[in-house]
């Protein structure tokens, strides 16, 4: 069971990460690829933070970054990268400006990333913020 | 803006339609920018459009004889809350799971349709 994931396709692929599983009542950090043209769900590696209401994104063709989110217990500012070839996730050290869940994001050029709107400490964040991706 | 060269057979409809499935798998971004519309999911049987380019609001009732047999040929469809999608090459939809589910729904945006695809694990 899967609600509140994050979903992206590249190429043939379409990647499904984290969410909630209501049944189980467990914040998860498995992630699966369905391959469009074969059908067929298959788990890849999972994330390195179980949690649900981040965004993600492609960049680059190579890369799934995926940002914020909920843990069960609070927000989250941290931004984790998933290296497509080398099927490997990385948490990076630099963080979102402030926790922050449910907001979107997306690709609109090589290395960069635009992240906006969700829910902050303060309601919903009015904030948008361009993130200069070093690939 | 330029686009990938093809070169088709005009022997046969399935053959035309092998290499535009190739054509679209090559960069489905620019073939997207012929008809660029936003779906919305969530009322029983309705897609709801906005067509970005004439910035006009759209609503249409989604044939679901796909899905098995109902009255008519049609189910009711119950989108599950926090679902995700994404667009396909080809300009569909994949609905993936939401509420309790692992279900797995292709909207095929030519047709207004729904069919089912493997659930996720």
């Amino acid at each position: 069971m899967r609600k509140e994931h994050a979903a992206v396709i590249n190429g043939p692929f379409v990647y499904v990460m984290g969410g909630y599983d209501g049944v189980q009542n467990i914040f998860l950090n498995c992630c699966e690829m369905y391959n469009i043209q074969k059908n067929e769900w298959k788990y890849f590696a999972p994330m390195n933070i179980s949690k649900c209401a981040f965004s993600a994104t492609v960049v680059n063709k190579e890369y799934i970054y995926t940002f914020g989110g909920y843990d069960g217990g609070q927000r989250l500012d941290a931004i984790e990268r998933y290296h497509i070839k080398d099927g490997t996730w990385e948490l990076l050290n630099v963080k979102l400006k402030f926790p922050l869940s449910n907001c979107a994001c997306f690709c609109p050029q090589k290395n960069k990333v635009i992240v906006f709107g969700g829910g902050f400490s303060s309601g919903f964040s009015p904030f948008v913020e361009q993130i200069d991706v070093v690939t | 803006m330029s686009f990938p060269q093809v070169q088709v057979s005009m022997d046969g409809f399935d053959i035309i339609d092998k290499e535009i499935e190739q054509l679209i798998y090559i960069n489905h971004n620019k073939y997207l920018m012929s008809d660029k519309r936003i779906a919305f999911f969530g009322d029983t049987n309705k897609v709801m459009y906005l067509d970005t380019k004439r910035n006009e609001w759209a609503i249409k009732t989604i044939n679901s004889s796909r899905l098995g047999s109902g009255i008519g040929g049609n189910v009711n469809l119950d989108f599950m809350y926090y679902a995700a999608a994404v667009t396909l090459p080809n300009g569909d939809a994949l609905i993936t799971g939401g509420g309790s589910s692992t279900t797995v729904y292709q909207f095929i945006n030519a047709k207004c349709e729904i069919m089912l695809r493997a659930n996720m694990n």
